[in-house]
């Protein structure tokens, strides 16, 4: 069957409706999404939806202390009579934040430099640059980023330039090896033969063509950048208190079980549908991408 | 040459090599091929697979370098990759390569697609870039409106007539046409076969015209060539090739195309067994690399590779018997 | 489970069989109406471009057609007389056993982590008698020397891409023999090959078929191997059959436009030129002409052609055609467009 069967009206917006269409047909997918889209309202509107906003930040009040789930505190009050919904909310504005962050300087610089690896394979830039990832690779993630921050001061910022630092390889090796299979197209030699410029055949014949796959990743990424963050937080180099942090709060509240239970637990449950919900948009997004190179 | 002599020659190859190494030791693609095509010509290179015919039409693009020989463009020697060749000769030599799906980028449309050839070598940009896109598109006899989708959404034959078109954009001389119609259906090959005639006509280009369709080959270009295992074995005008083959190999792929009527059949070569299997060209036989094969095969012919030679005019076999009968009636 | 009483003769006959895909836009009508036949013992040939539905149709004989997307709005399929389509346990067990099928590309149809051995040898464990080891490889040594395999000793130790294309397509011709299958179904099964190991293996299938009595169905756009190995001959356009009769009709007397067109499109050893091919597209599988679907491009389409799908006309007692042009005598009813 042609492909001329099914395409009509204007192009681009065919494409989009089809992708989405394949997208929203497995539920699974769309519960990723609905999540996402659900936590990034809530983290983008943390101030305005959490009951008890100063909770936050500095706050003592022992008389509320280490109360239950009620209908005044959804997930009951940690032990300095903190709102633990409101301090969940604002941490998972933290994770999030995070998690962007990461993306934000680690995908760009792996990214770039995979293209270029990949474009100049089988010179001395592609071995210089690639063993050079090698050596990033060769430590854990958790453990690089722990370095980085124990080079600086704990804190927000670092943590997340630390897992950056231990996140880009696997962008450069994803990269390097989608570069690596379309340089064999056509379209890409009939570019070289042509006489285009390096610059034009990365950005434009090969860039376009690679993106799926590095969009899918950083979906199914954000989920375990939270995951780490988390731990960086738990062992207490991540985000500082009083500043609220999924991971901190999960850690301080394991000495409170099991008489106060919701201490740790649901924060630790709010991480679980964090990442849940990223994975299944990264499932879904890998579905229809790969269907649709077909 | 002697009867092509009155007209000039475009292109000009002598004793071409081209040798790639695998792991399992040296593949010799193309073995010390000659051959000349002229100005305004349609020259068909046959050839099964493992003939090396697609090796040397990469060549002539500048895919690669060869490992021996010379090839003259217009006198010029092109012999080297392109990244290493002039703008203008380039611009010159265009290809349209077999797969229309896989030579179109499929995130970009029409228009970017024929917008690059256009920049590249003729150096056109804004309202005068826009005119020479449409006027590309139209030349190969597509609406205008198709420059502004994706290749996705037009049907093989289409595709490949923007290939023709992106060849055509910077005003070439000279197309190499790897398998261009092979991977469509009969109607549509009929069409875009038609369109390169005309245009070719129209515009005075020369092409060489590389496939394995014995019978497409009978109808379109003005002198046939055929490979076998990286040498040429014969060559002629077109109508003299096929009602007069020669060469042993040549005969034995004559004979073995199914044809479709009963007139076609009578243009088959009689009595000729279609034996054994095309050897790896890793492990290439001594001497003729048909011997293997060749119901009249000589002793000689089993270590001292042939040479062409001019059996009558035009008319060139790469084959010790037929040399040996050449030189007893010179 | 009626009409057991099949004539023993019809091997396979497929009534009216329409199939549609499901896609986002909607229902792709792939096959419209098809009623196709094979006898004991017949060879068929099945000509027509890409999109026309003959691999669908190839498919759904061998049960191996996805149910969704692919939806049978229509029809049914008899083997041997049984309903294929009735989705019991017998019946695909019944087609398994007795229809092979050869794909255009052998290297798709061979596990090229398992030695040829294995595949012959998994075939011939699940036949009635089995026999010992030693019987078994003596059988797959007669197979492989029947279709002409050079060295079949090393052929059975090989893996698959130790072997050229022409090789691997002589090891599922053979898979089909140690099989002992009634109906050989070949899509395409020398196009991926070189032109003179295709006539190798076109004489191959010709001879095993002629030989051991075997039906075969041969897709093939290669004209002059339908016209030289098979008794009729369909031929597809777009869904639909527009022509079927005896090989000597069908390609001495075209009757449909298309048949003619593609005929005439068709590069000639005799060098008759390059013909203008036949013009226009492929119509809409999505939203059909009522009509005939090769109208928008036919020389010599009627009034009629573009309102009401033509039924199948009789021009002979061995040929008969899907063209209002062509109106003699009408065959059957056909199910309304």
């Amino acid at each position: 069957m042609s492909d001329k069967q099914t395409e009509q009206g204007r192009p681009r917006l065919e494409r989009y409706k089809r992708q989405w269409h394949k997208f929203a047909s497995n539920r699974l997918s769309l519960l990723g999404l609905v999540v996402v889209l659900l936590l990034i309202v809530l983290a983008v509107f943390a101030g305005k939806i959490a009951p008890y906003p100063e909770h936050a930040g500095l706050y003592l009040d022992f008389q509320s202390a280490n109360q239950g789930p009620s209908l005044q505190h959804i997930a009951g009050t940690d032990e300095y009579g903190r709102d633990i919904f409101s301090r969940m909310l604002f941490g998972l504005r933290v994770s999030l934040e995070i998690g962007l962050l990461v993306l934000a300087i680690g995908v760009p610089i792996g990214v770039l430099l995979g293209l270029i690896a990949g474009y100049h394979r089988n010179t001395w830039i592609d071995t210089a640059i690639m063993r050079f990832t090698d050596l990033f690779m060769a430590v854990p993630p958790l453990v690089l980023a722990l370095v980085v921050v124990a080079m600086f001061t704990p804190g927000f910022f670092f943590a997340a330039i630390g897992i950056a630092v231990a996140w880009w390889p696997w962008y450069t090796r994803l990269t390097y090896s989608l570069v690596t299979s379309l340089s064999n197209e056509m379209y890409v030699k009939y570019a070289e033969l042509s006489g285009a410029k390096s610059r034009h055949i990365i950005l434009k014949e090969i860039l376009p063509n690679a993106i799926s796959p590095i969009f899918t990743k950083m979906s199914l990424d954000m989920g375990m950048i939270i995951i780490i963050a988390s731990s960086m937080s738990f062992v207490g180099l991540g985000v500082q208190p009083p500043a609220p942090s999924l991971g901190s709060m999960v850690s301080n509240g394991i000495k409170f079980l099991p008489e106060f239970w919701w201490i740790p637990v649901f924060p630790a449950l709010f991480v679980v549908l964090i990442v849940l919900g990223f994975n299944l948009l990264g499932d879904g997004l890998r579905d229809v991408f790969a269907i649709e190179e077909l | 040459m002697s009867e092509a002599a009155a007209r000039e020659k475009i292109l000009e190859v002598s004793r071409l090599r081209k040798e790639f190494q695998t792991r399992q030791g040296t593949l010799v693609a193309v073995a010390g091929v000659d051959f000349a095509i002229n100005e305004s010509e349609i020259y068909g290179l046959v050839g099964e697979s493992g003939s090396g015919k697609s090796t040397v039409g990469s060549m002539i693009v500048g895919m690669y370098g060869s490992n021996g020989g010379e090839i003259l463009f217009r006198g010029e020697d092109i012999d080297r990759p392109a990244a290493k060749r002039s703008k203008e000769l380039k611009r010159q030599i265009q290809l349209v390569f077999q797969d229309p799906g896989g030579s179109l980028n499929p995130r970009q449309t029409i228009r970017q697609i024929l917008a690059l050839p256009l920049k590249l070598h003729r150096g056109l940009s804004g309202a005068a870039l826009e005119e020479a896109v449409q006027e590309t598109v139209e030349k190969v006899g597509l609406p205008r409106s198709y420059l502004d989708k994706y290749p996705q959404a037009i049907g093989g034959g289409e595709k490949q007539l923007i290939c023709i078109g992106r060849a055509l954009a910077p005003d070439p001389s000279f197309i190499v046409l790897d398998e261009p119609t092979s991977a469509l259906d009969v109607s549509i090959q009929a069409k875009i076969s038609n369109k390169l005639l005309e245009l070719q006509e129209q515009l005075g280009l020369s092409y060489l015209f590389i496939t394995h369709n014995l019978c497409l080959v009978r109808n379109l270009v003005h002198r046939t060539a055929i490979m076998y295992l990286g040498q040429l074995c014969e060559t002629a005008v077109t109508e003299e090739f096929f009602t007069h083959p020669l060469h042993p190999y040549t005969q034995m792929l004559l004979a073995s195309i199914p044809v479709m009527s009963e007139r076609e059949e009578a243009y088959k070569p009689t009595e000729v067994e279609s034996v054994g299997e095309i050897p790896n060209p890793i492990h290439r036989p001594d001497g003729c690399g048909f011997h293997t094969r060749c119901p009249l095969c000589m002793d000689r012919c089993k270590t001292e590779p042939p040479v062409m030679t001019e059996v009558s005019p035009g008319h060139y076999v790469s084959c010790h018997l037929h040399a040996n009968i050449a030189a007893k009636e010179a | 489970m009626t009409e057991q009483v099949r004539d023993q003769q019809m091997l396979l006959d497929v009534k009216d069989l329409s199939i549609s895909y499901k896609v986002y836009e909607g229902m792709l009508r792939v096959l419209q109406h098809i009623d196709f036949r094979v006898e004991s013992g017949e060879r068929i040939g099945l000509v027509g471009e890409a999109g026309c539905g003959k691999t669908t149709l190839l498919k759904t004989i061998a049960h191996i057609l996805p149910i969704p997307p692919a939806v049978i709005e229509t029809g049914e399929v008899w083997f041997k007389g049984r309903d294929v389509l009735d989705g019991s346990k017998a019946s695909r067990r019944s087609i398994r056993r007795d229809v092979s099928m050869i794909l255009q590309d052998p290297t798709a149809s061979l596990n090229p982590t398992l030695t040829i051995r294995s595949f012959m040898g998994d075939i011939l464990k699940n036949t009635p008698h089995p026999g010992s080891r030693a019987e078994r490889k003596q059988r797959m040594l007669e197979a492989l020397e029947k279709v002409s395999m050079p060295s079949p000793e090393r052929v059975l130790g090989s893996y698959p891409v130790q072997l050229s294309g022409g090789m691997r397509q002589r090891v599922c011709i053979a898979m089909c023999l140690l099989k002992d299958v009634d109906l050989i179904l070949a899509d395409e099964p020398t196009t991926s090959l070189d032109v003179t190991i295709e006539k190798q293996i076109l004489e191959l299938l010709n001879t095993l078929s002629v030989e051991n009595r075997k039906s075969m169905v041969l897709v093939s756009h290669a004209l002059g191997a339908v016209r030289t190995m098979t008794d009729r001959t369909y031929v597809m356009y777009a869904g639909n059959l527009a022509e079927e009769g005896t090989t000597a009709e069908i390609f001495d007397h075209p009757a449909h436009p298309y048949t003619e067109g593609l005929f005439e499109a068709t590069p000639k050893l005799s060098g008759e030129g390059v013909s203008d091919g036949i013009a226009g597209e492929l119509p809409s599988y999505l939203d059909p002409p009522p009509g005939c679907r090769f109208m928008p491009r036919c020389p010599q389409a009627l009034g009629v052609c573009a309102e009401e799908r033509p039924g199948r006309f009789r021009l002979n007692e061995s040929h008969s055609v899907a063209c209002w042009a062509r109106e003699t005598g009408r065959v059957e009813e056909e199910g309304n467009p």
